[in-house]
Parts: structure tokens; sequence; C-alpha cells
């Protein structure tokens, strides 16, 4: 019977130092199936992943691939196994062509394979062009594997990403088993309709392990369902015999809770903090007008080229525009420019954290204080004790793990990476517009509801926030006014405060 | 200093004692050396070694806070030059305000460059090649293309060299002080926290508010000014100055010094204390060498082996693992 298991872990523990990231973790994957797997940030997914891709070894513990031990000791044995992993972060070399990136690196490319595609160093582009396309069918794409991945959507280059990880996997007489870690984190609405296909047929093709941190989508994608809390497996469930409450119990050892908040009814009287006045930028937006007031959440909502993100970059001075003015606290900004966005009270929280609002290397006290604002008063000097007292409140504040004030941020979680990158900004004492880029991008339940709970006490305090929510049902939950975007303009604006909250539908309609 | 939990437990131990490598390779190399020529510790060997570093120091220290930005200054040795031929032929007009005077002009250099590698978007690594040019040019002009010789006032610079403490010049007290300083300014100064910052992520710091071409340009002025630093220490040794002398063969070593202390030339990483300690590595491989007895033919290769033992063992990797 357990010849036929492709791929099963049976206690599988690994420390590091005194920090234990898997204890006694068994885990089995049977062919043909979707196995989901979640769990909060910090209680061992990535861990877990790491050992099935080779990239860790466990301390005690076996790996079994078809009953047979084995040991994944780089990511090529997992490969031979059949394991091939989409990441989180997309691991694609943008200015590189579709095949290439698909067929890169791999077995296919050396020489003395018998149809290799690579002889004496030399590409043979007609068949690595063929070899991608064929890789594509099986996964229902007809992507065109001469294009460059920059010029790709996002939710194209995952579908890349996929079909990477299947040639990667793919192995003679050997079922592929491929990881998707967060593979939603990144898409938008309209494109996990399209994802939802492609695991489908994965599903025929071999296995899919589904880490995912969204109750719905596991629920949506997956035939059994694995859960993790603090390094262990607490529970596995089968789809149709489970609901989301107890998932959501089992994932947090809590009882699920509502964010949806207390609306504010006195908009009206509070300052103005932000006022749009047909702002456009060539290209990518035109005639955005629109008002944040203070204690105001003001969410925007569209498809990825709305033009949304411009927007708010534009506001913060991180991109230009060519029309219109923006009036910050009642004073118009003729160029916003980083530094005295910065030093006038204005956060903003990139979508692109790794690359633009975290300094990997320094250590979560270092990036917090990295504004210097909560303390901008003070001298050119920093004292790394107070710094690190700083971090200590903010750690337990924000429940950040692990809670120590000198790790890497790189350490750590994305999840404890994001509340990090927000306590920096939350630290200034006179915030008084936050700019959220998709805050909860990439966060469990849990950690959005302490981040949700942060961006409420800003707005208690009289900050106004101009939000790019992760879902529409997000945007629904917490915004006080919901204005759409479609191709750089605005659509329709909603003011949820006097009472009428639009649809999930109403608001799609508005978008496409 | 960074014990993140996430490490095995021999990488975080590692991680600590990397701040040490520096050092260890500093004194296996001593014992080497000490085992052929007992003497060359005990007697004036570190009172040499120390002549020779402390330009290598000065050069080092400078090029420290420019690789910390991940950035590089291929024009301080050049530059070093240029202070060396002014300062010997200012010190007769001016007297005790040439030295002041060659730091500014120092400063000022690396000024332009920061200004034009910050407000132009060129690429350090083209800006300082070109400028290595101009100053050699200017050192050309300056110098008359002769070597100039210090006699007039010589005694405003000489006390760097002749002033001295149990055999060490006042040079040597104030490279070690500055090195000190330096160790301080990243450690304890919102300005060190972006420099390490920008070196490690430019873009995170200049969404984060850090005033990054005001940085940029502050660190290449610094650079600019410990380079005319070395070159007046260079001139005071010598009590000459050429355009073709010393100095134009140390910006290499000045670089190695650098990366020998452990500091990545990927931004971000390493300590001014250990650039001491890279200084004096480099200074000693080719003092060592001939003590020990190397034939000269050969000194070359030794340097160069050494040189690339010495970044394996002290490059702290550890802090560079997200880069993948």
């Amino acid at each position: 019977m357990q010849e036929t298991i492709p791929l099963s872990l049976c206690n599988v523990s690994k420390s590091f130092g005194p920090v234990r990231a898997l204890n006694n973790v068994s885990l089995s994957v049977r062919t043909h199936e979707v196995l989901g797997l979640i769990g909060e940030n910090g209680a061992g997914k990535s861990s877990l992943l790491k050992v099935l891709s080779g990239i860790y070894q466990p301390d005690s513990g076996d790996i079994l691939v078809y009953g047979q031990k084995r040991t994944f000791s780089n990511p090529a044995a997992a490969a031979s196994a059949g394991v091939g992993v989409v990441h989180q972060e997309q691991s694609l070399v943008v200015n590189l062509s579709v095949a290439e990136n698909i067929l890169m690196s791999t077995r296919a490319t050396k020489s003395g394979n018998k149809d290799c595609k690579v002889r004496f160093g030399i590409y043979n582009w007609r068949k690595i062009n063929e070899e991608a396309a064929e890789i594509l069918k099986r996964i229902g794409s007809n992507i065109n594997p001469k294009s460059k991945v920059e010029d790709l959507s996002f939710a194209d280059r995952q579908m890349v990403e996929i079909a990477k990880a299947l040639q990667i996997s793919r192995q003679p007489g050997v079922q592929p088993i491929i990881v998707l870690d967060e593979p939603t984190s990144v898409l938008e609405d309209n494109d996990i309709q399209q994802l939802e296909q492609e695991v489908r047929r994965l599903k025929e093709i071999g296995s899919v392990i589904f880490v995912s941190h969204r109750l719905d989508e596991v629920m949506k994608f997956c035939d059994r369902i694995c859960v993790m809390r603090n390094s262990e497996v607490v529970g596995e469930r089968l789809t149709s015999k489970v609901n989301a409450d107890e998932l959501f119990r089992l994932m947090t050892g809590r009882q699920a809770a509502t964010t949806s908040r207390e609306r504010n009814k006195s908009l009206r009287d509070s300052a103005v903090v932000l006022n749009l006045e047909g702002l456009g930028a060539k290209g990518k937006f035109s005639d955005i007008s629109l008002k944040v007031r203070s204690g105001e959440i003001h969410a925007l909502v569209g498809t990825n080229r709305s033009g949304r993100e411009e927007v708010c970059r534009a506001v913060f001075g991180a991109e230009e525009f060519d029309s219109g003015t923006v009036r910050y606290n009642g004073k118009v900004v003729s160029r916003p420019n980083l530094r005295e966005s910065v030093y006038g009270g204005v956060a903003y929280l990139p979508s692109e954290r790794k690359l633009e609002s975290m300094v990997a290397g320094m250590s979560v006290a270092e990036n917090l204080q990295l504004t210097h604002r909560g303390e901008r008063a003070s001298s050119i000097f920093v004292n790394p004790a107070a710094r690190r007292d700083k971090a200590k409140e903010w750690i337990s504040k924000l429940d950040i793990r692990p809670p120590i004030p000198d790790a890497d941020i790189a350490s750590l979680s994305g999840g404890n990476q994001q509340k990090v990158v927000l306590a920096k900004w939350l630290e200034d004492c006179q915030l008084s517009l936050l700019i959220l880029d998709h805050p909860t991008r990439g966060i469990d339940p849990g950690a959005r509801e302490d981040v949700s709970t942060q961006i409420f006490a800003a707005c208690e305090e009289g900050a106004a926030v101009l939000l790019i929510a992760d879902t529409l049902e997000e945007a629904i939950s917490l915004a006080d006014t919901i204005t759409v975007m479609r191709d750089g303009e605005i659509t329709a604006t909603f003011d949820l405060n006097s009472g009428a909250i639009p649809t999930h539908a109403e608001l799609v309609a508005k978008m496409i | 200093m960074n014990s993140p939990a996430d490490r095995s437990t021999a990488r975080l131990g590692s991680a600590d004692l990397k701040v040490f490598a520096p050092l260890a390779v500093l004194l296996i190399l001593l014992g080497i050396i000490s085992i052929f020529q007992p003497s060359f510790v005990s007697g004036v060997g570190l009172e040499i070694l120390a002549y020779q570093a402390i330009p290598i120091l000065l050069l080092g220290l400078g090029q420290f806070g420019v690789i910390q930005l991940g950035r590089i200054d291929l024009s301080s040795a050049t530059l070093a030059v240029l202070a060396s031929v002014s300062v010997a032929q200012l010190l007769e007009p001016l007297g005790v305000f040439a030295p002041v005077v060659t730091i500014l002009i120092g400063a000022a250099a690396g000024f332009a460059n920061g200004m034009v590698i910050s407000y132009f978007q060129v690429p350090s690594f083209a800006v300082t090649l070109g400028a290595i040019g101009v100053w050699q040019s200017l050192s050309l002009v300056i110098a008359n293309e002769t070597t100039v010789y210090v006699s007039e006032n010589r005694k405003f610079i000489d006390w760097l060299d002749s002033l001295q403490i149990c055999g060490y010049s006042a040079a040597v007290f104030i490279g070690l002080a500055l090195a000190v300083l330096a160790w301080a300014v990243t450690r304890w100064t919102r300005f060190g926290a972006f420099v390490k910052a920008m070196g490690l992520n430019e873009r995170a710091a200049a969404m984060s508010g850090v005033p990054t071409a005001v940085v940029t340009v502050a660190v290449f002025t610094i650079s600019g000014a410990f380079a005319a630093l070395a070159g007046i220490v260079l001139t005071a040794q010598q009590g000459t100055a050429s355009a073709s002398g010393l100095g134009v063969g140390l910006l290499l070593p000045s670089i190695a010094a650098t990366i020998c202390g452990g500091v990545a030339l990927t931004g971000g990483v390493g300590s001014a204390l250990n650039v001491i300690v890279g200084s004096m590595i480099i200074a000693l491989i080719p003092v060592g060498s001939s003590v020990v007895g190397v034939d000269p033919r050969y000194q070359q290769i030794v340097y160069g082996v050494v040189i690339i033992l010495a970044v394996i063992l002290t490059i702290d990797r550890t802090k560079l693992k997200f880069v993948k």
C-alpha cells in the first residue's frame, strides 16, 4: 500500500539553534491529489517546503519516495523524485524569453542528452521553443515561448513558473509533484480562476501541494488540507468534511473574529488631508480627483493595469505626474519628492517589499528606525540600546516573530517582515497620510488582523489612509470610501458610510 | 552582532567570530614570519610595517565608506598623488595652511565625483575611472613634470612622520584615531545607518526618506579628504613628491586592504576597524616575503595568493545570504 504514495515525510524535525522549525512532521502526498498546506506565518510551512525541495536537510525523520527512503541533499535530488517548486517570490529572469526561463539550467539543456537543445554550448532555438510550447500546452497555456518574461502579466509569469517547475521535475517514470507556495498572493481576483484551471490540469498529470493562507481558496482548490501550527501538523482534514471556521481554529488556536470595523460617521467634518485635482500622467492615469480626510480609509480598487498603484506612487513622489495638482494638508505640492513626503508625515508601504521597503541584511531594529521619523527632533546620533527597546515595543505590539530585535529581517517570514515595515511608518508621531499598497499581501489571517488593527489605530489618531487592498472583500470590510479605477480613470466612487455598501459584483462591473 | 534565529548554530557562532577573521589572518602571517625571522616582531619590523601601512590605511578608510555604499572610488590613489604634489608646492606660499588647503582640495575633488555620480546617475566605476586621468594630468601640471623637493616650511608636515612615540609616527596614531572615528560613525550615527542601508538596498532606503544623493556626495567627499591626507603623509614620509611617485600604485592595495578587512564589495557589510587589520595584512605581504626570503620574482604570486586566501577567510558571507 505504502508503495503507491509518491512522496511522504515521516516524523521530520528540524531545528535552528534553539528554534524548532519543524517538530515531528508527517505528511504524505497521493497521486492525482491536491494537498493543501495552511498555517500562519512562522508555523513551519516554509521550512517544510525547504525540506521537500532539498534546501534544508532534516535533523531527524525520513523522506520516502514510493516507500523508499531518500535523502534530498539538494534541489536537484528533490527534482529527481519529481518535486518541483513554484516559489512565492517569482524567480524568473525577466529579460530572457519564456522558453529560456523554462528550460534554463535543466537537464534538458545539458549536452549528451539524446534530445538535447544545446550542442557544444550552442542553442538550438527551434527545439527550445518547441519544447517550451509543448510544456506550456500541458498546463493549458498558449503563451508565446519567444516573448520576454518582462512583457507578461503576473498571471502569465506564474504560468511560466509552473511550466518551469514541471520541466525541472520531469523524470522518466516519475509523476511530478508540483509545490505552489502561496501562488495567489500576487494574483488579482480574475487571475485566480485561471490558476484554478492550471491546478486542475496539474492534478491530472501528477500531484499538487498548494500552500496558501487564504482559507476560501484552499477549500476551493484542494482535496485534502493539512494544517500547521507552531512547527507541527495539528490537523489533516478532507475538504469535503471541514468548514472554514474549523480550519481557522486549527490554524490560529482561537475562534474566528470578525475584523469589520465600526464605521466613522463623522468624516464630513474632518480635515481633508489629501486632495487630488485632475491628476494625470501620460499613459498611466488621467483626471484623477479625490479627497482623503483625516481618519478616513479610502480604498482604490481596480485591476493591475488600472493605474491605481501609479496614482499612489505619484502622490508619494516615487513616480512623476504631468498634470493636475496634489494638495496635502491644504498646501499644493507641485512636485512631491520622497524625502519631503517622508519628512512631511506621508508614509508609503510599497507592494514590492523586498525591493522597495525592507533592507535585507539589517536587523529588525535597524529597519524599524530607517525613516528616523520617530526621533526626528533628536540628534544625528543613534542609540543602539534605545533602538532595541523601541523595536521590542513594536515586536510585542504587532506580535512579530521571532521576537529578536537583532535578527536579520531577511530571516523573518514574509508576514513578519511586512509587520516590521509597517511599524517603521507607524513609528512616526506626525504621521498624517498612510499610503498602503497591498499591505496584507502574503500575510496569514492572524497577522492580517494585527495589521488591520494597527491601520485602524492610526486612523483613530487622525491619519488619512489611501489603501490598495489585496482583495475586494478586504476593501469592502476596511474602507470608508471606495474609488474604482479602470484604465487609468475613475469609474465610480462609493461612500460606505452612507450605508450603501457595494457588492463584489458591483465593484467588478466598474473595474472591467 | 546579528543572531537570526533561523540559522544553524554553527553559522550563528561563525557570524560573530567572522569579525575576528582578519585579525586571525594577520596573526597567522606574523606567526609564519617570526618562525623564519624571530626578530621581525620584536625588533623594528612592526614599525616598518606601520610606516608602509599608513597610506594604505588612509586610502582604505576612504574606500571603506564608498564600498559600504556599494560603490567604488578608483580615483583615490591618483588623488593622493595630486595631493602629494599639491602640498609640496603649497608649503612655501601657504606654510601651515598648506595641509589644510590640500585636504580641502581632496574633499572638493571627491565632492565633484559624488555630484556627477548622484545627480547625473553615472556609475561610480565610470566616473572615478575618468577622474583618474583628470587628477593625473593636474598632478603633472602642478609638479611641472618634475620631482618637487620640500624645503621651505617642511616642518609643517614633517611632524606627521618625525614626531614619534615608541617608534610609531604621528601619522600612525592619526590613522588609528580616524579608523576608530569611522567605526563610531557607522555604529552610532544616522549617517552611518543611512550608508549601510543604501549599500544593502538603495531603493528601499530612498523610499524610506533617506537623502540618498546627499549621502552619496558626502561619502565621496570624505573619500577625497582621506585620499588627500594619504598624499600629505606620503610627502611627509618621502620629503619629495612627484606625479609618478609612490601612491600611483596604491589603488589596488587600498581596495585589497578594505576587502581583506572583510568588507563586501556589494556594500553594507564590514567594519572600519578591520580596515586597520586589512591594511596591515596588505603591507605585511611584500615586507614579510622579503624577510622570509621569497625570490623577488615570485613575490607578486605570494601577494596575489595571500589576498585571495585572506578574502576567502574574512568575508562575512552570512550577511550576504540573501543574495541568492
